[in-house]
């Protein structure tokens, strides 16, 4: 089997030479990656300690439960209560907080949630229930095209629906450059959402920005393998994007999932938390499936008033890698996985939540 | 959420767009929609209960050959 290769040690080393090698020739490069699950790579191998000093290796806006916004938690909070509806969400979702509550918090209010694991677990408790239930639908288009081809494929139960917080991660990224929000030299593309958004989105990430941009895998040697691959790249001035993870993601994409998200879903303007609104960076509802929309079904009532940030938290400046987890007064003294006060202690996609799990209070 | 984990397909239910997958022990319900002609043996890559991928014994080995590549380059430029 050649997968363990893709942790191998002497690999590992070799690259690890290679890159510090190489990047003598520069200052100082900031490469930025766009998915949680890397940064949970990074954490756990340690990556960041074979790198040279003159590569920051930064975590973007990759965890969806982190860029969930605080309007849509008390949005759904809000409705499980008044119309005393079930709330089916992923567990990472659960301890995420609204402006004052999180879902799990919110059940001392009387809000009844379960956690699932996919979307064939909601449909299962959905039909056991007796009342309404909701589908709290998060994450990138990775977990988007699989909701939509169950929405296309299964009979569903007549009183679930979808309140969707669904984001498009190109276009979200391509967006946060154009503001001007992120200051880097490069870019490590998502793995798994590529997967299903294919890269050709990214190219214009690329040429516009003048970017070297590559898709990784998630063992040390695929970080390592595409941040070689962009050190070459900076090396002959040139910005492209390239596929280090070729054995499992396509260029062009998955096809069929694209297909599913087309005929489900509309590209929106959508709030990211600690963002703001950023231009055709949500999937909602098509109005053919109006009827599968809990925010019109229902008519949720969204407060124009609410908080994204506790007082004090500074999640924001890590989702964009302006600062680094232990330059926020908060981290590891008031808030830990134990007690998150930010979104980013929370999941295990979450920047924060990674650091901790490696250096703890240190 | 995201975290995608490399399975075998165990089981393909008759339906054919789902069935049973298995990784270390432990087996899981998993759609098959997004992926051509799931079989049994098949290595694929489940994200929240979904086969998003197939996982290729090839193109891993390929995948190894590109990264071999790039350090060829990089020890090319040091020497």
């Amino acid at each position: 089997m050649q997968w363990s290769k893709f942790k191998d040690k002497d690999l590992v080393l070799s690259l690890a030479h290679g890159i510090k090698q190489k990047a003598k020739k520069f200052d100082r490069l900031r490469i930025m990656h766009v998915c949680g699950t890397h940064e949970n790579a990074i954490a756990r191998y340690a990556l960041r300690d074979l790198l040279p000093n003159n590569i920051k290796l930064l975590a973007g806006p990759g965890c969806p439960v982190c860029v969930t916004s605080s309007k849509d938690i008390d949005a759904i909070i809000n409705y499980g209560i008044k119309n005393d509806c079930t709330i089916l969400t992923f567990g990472d979702m659960l301890r995420v907080k609204g402006s004052a509550y999180s879902l799990l918090s919110a059940s001392k209010l009387g809000l009844y949630v379960k956690m699932v694991y996919g979307l064939d677990e909601a449909i299962y408790y959905a039909k056991q229930a007796k009342k309404d239930a909701i589908f709290f639908s998060v994450g990138f288009e990775t977990t988007a095209a699989p909701v939509a081809s169950i929405i296309k494929s299964v009979n569903l139960p007549e009183n679930l629906s979808f309140f969707s917080v669904h984001k498009y991660t190109p276009n979200g990224v391509l967006e946060l450059l154009k503001a001007g929000k992120l200051n880097i030299d490069a870019l490590i593309l998502p793995g798994h959402a590529s997967i299903v958004s294919g890269l050709a989105p990214y190219e214009k990430v690329a040429s516009s920005f003048n970017l070297p941009c590559v898709a990784a895998g998630f063992e040390p040697v695929d970080v390592l393998g595409a941040i070689l691959m962009i050190i070459n790249q900076l090396e002959d001035n040139i910005c492209k994007v390239e596929n280090e993870y070729e054995r499992l993601l396509n260029y062009e994409g998955n096809k069929l999932a694209q297909k599913a998200l087309n005929d489900i879903f509309d590209i929106t303007d959508s709030i990211w938390r600690g963002l703001g609104i950023i231009k055709n960076s949500g999937f909602e509802f098509k109005k053919t499936y109006n009827y599968l929309n809990a925010k019109l079904k229902f008519n949720i009532p969204f407060s124009d008033s609410y908080t994204e940030e506790q007082k004090g938290c500074r999640c924001a400046e890590v989702i964009l890698g302006t600062i680094e987890p232990p330059q926020c007064p908060m981290y590891a003294k008031i808030c830990n996985p134990h007690n998150p006060v930010g979104p980013c202690m929370v999941s295990d996609e979450g920047t924060c939540r990674n650091w901790w799990e490696v250096k703890g209070d240190i | 959420m995201c975290i995608g984990i490399p399975m075998q397909i165990v089981e393909v239910y008759e339906d054919g767009i789902s069935g049973v997958i298995e990784a270390g022990g432990t087996k899981k319900h998993c759609f098959f929609m997004l992926i051509d002609n799931p079989k049994v043996g098949d290595y694929v890559l489940v994200h929240a209960g979904n086969a998003i991928s197939k996982l290729d014994e090839q193109e891993a080995k390929e995948n190894l050959e590109l990264i071999e590549q790039c350090l060829l380059g990089a020890k090319g430029a040091v020497e």
